[in-house]
């Protein structure tokens, strides 16, 4: 598990403790004060987003560590901010988002897309759009006591993904799940598509 | 094939001297509706809507430039006609927005690449691209629209210098 020290500028390894990089750009201050007051100063004294923490013990700890940094980094604040950083984050490390999350945050989904969009245009379209869902699949099909079904599923998400662009990930897997044999339903629960959405997109799809 | 573009709205504003005040427009023209939520009034004119504020007339669903003139000479003598004294201090475009349909399919991840946009299917399920202060978003089917251009120079630079990236 990787995770980044921003305040020291290191990438450390957190089962090992081997420092993977130590030159990562160390966002604090080139200057130390030793006014007593100073500790105060928000740039010299940041302690974790408090929104952030809310969440820690239901995402993984290196999705955290990366939230937090974005967090940090883009002066984010609030649940929405907190949401939108892990969601980013997720899909950067391609690790499933939690639906959960959202219902749990109580925050509208509108603000947090609004927030998601702000750090889609700081950092950049996230590079693992695909692995999360790829992940999801085989997880899915392992569950089910199923395991082949997963590569049957990810070469028909994969061939889908290139010809259907316009369909979120999620909606896709759960149509090449379907094709390679899984009931509706139950890839419609698994994936947490509604059944609406997934017969439009066969309708569209075709079979 | 050649790429069919249609402005779909252009909204502008209008400063008058002296401003008519929302109230005195609902008392002298029987037909103007209250929008209460801005505390404004609006009529329609050939149904176009104006909108009239304390401190300016915003102008909205318009197909094209020539409209606009005609709106605008059909409001000022209406207002006339109801005994406001009133001229033109000044006119702005300050939206236009334009679909075009090129006819292809495009690949998302390649046109989020050379117009340096943003593409997420699981936020939105197009390319958003900002273009000098405008925004473009690209379909997979080959339909964009542009937003926020303020002149019709700038709708064809911008459309010319993306669809020659694009296709």
């Amino acid at each position: 598990m990787i995770i980044y020290d921003h305040r020291r500028g290191e990438v450390i390894d957190a089962s090992t403790g081997l420092v993977v990089e130590q030159h990562a750009i160390d966002p604090g201050p080139e200057w130390r004060s030793y006014r007593p007051g100073a500790r105060r100063c928000h740039v010299m004294y940041r302690g974790e987003p408090g929104a952030l923490k809310f969440f820690k013990s239901l995402i993984p700890r290196h999705v955290y560590e990366d939230a937090k940094y974005i967090m940090e980094k883009l002066g984010l604040g609030g649940r929405a901010g907190a949401l939108a950083a892990i969601m980013y984050s997720c899909k950067r490390f391609g690790v499933p988002f939690n639906q959960e999350l959202l219902r749990l945050g109580g925050v509208d989904r509108g603000r947090i897309y609004r927030v998601y969009r702000r750090l889609l245009e700081e950092l950049g379209p996230p590079p693992r759009i695909d692995d999360a869902v790829l992940f999801q699949m085989v997880s899915v099909a392992v569950r089910l006591g199923r395991p082949w079904l997963a590569s049957m599923a990810a070469t028909i998400y994969r061939r889908l993904r290139e010809k259907y662009q316009g369909y979120r990930p999620a909606t896709l897997a759960a149509v090449a799940l379907m094709k390679s044999g899984l009931p509706a339903k139950e890839a419609s629960r698994l994936l947490g598509v509604p059944p609406s959405t997934l017969s439009k997109a066969l309708k569209n799809i075709g079979g | 094939m050649e790429p069919k573009i249609e402005i779909v709205n252009i909204v502008a504003t209008l400063k008058l001297d002296p401003m008519p005040k929302p109230d005195k427009i609902l008392e002298r023209i029987p037909r103007a509706k209250l929008i209460r939520r801005f505390h404004g009034a609006m009529i329609r004119l050939d149904k176009i809507p104006i909108l009239f504020y304390r401190d300016n007339i915003i102008i909205t669903g318009l197909k094209s430039m020539n409209e606009l003139d005609q709106v605008i000479k059909n409001a000022i003598s209406l207002l006339q006609g109801r005994g406001f004294n009133v001229k033109i201090i000044s006119r702005q475009v300050v939206n236009i927005t334009v679909k075009v349909e090129l006819g292809i399919e495009l690949n998302l991840y390649e046109v989020a690449r050379k117009l340096n946009g943003i593409y997420d299917p699981d936020y939105r399920p197009y390319v958003i691209a900002r273009l000098n202060g405008t925004t473009l978003l690209v379909s997979q089917m080959g339909k964009l629209v542009l937003l926020g251009a303020k002149s019709l120079e700038q709708v064809y630079n911008i459309l010319g210098k993306a669809l020659a990236l694009i296709t």
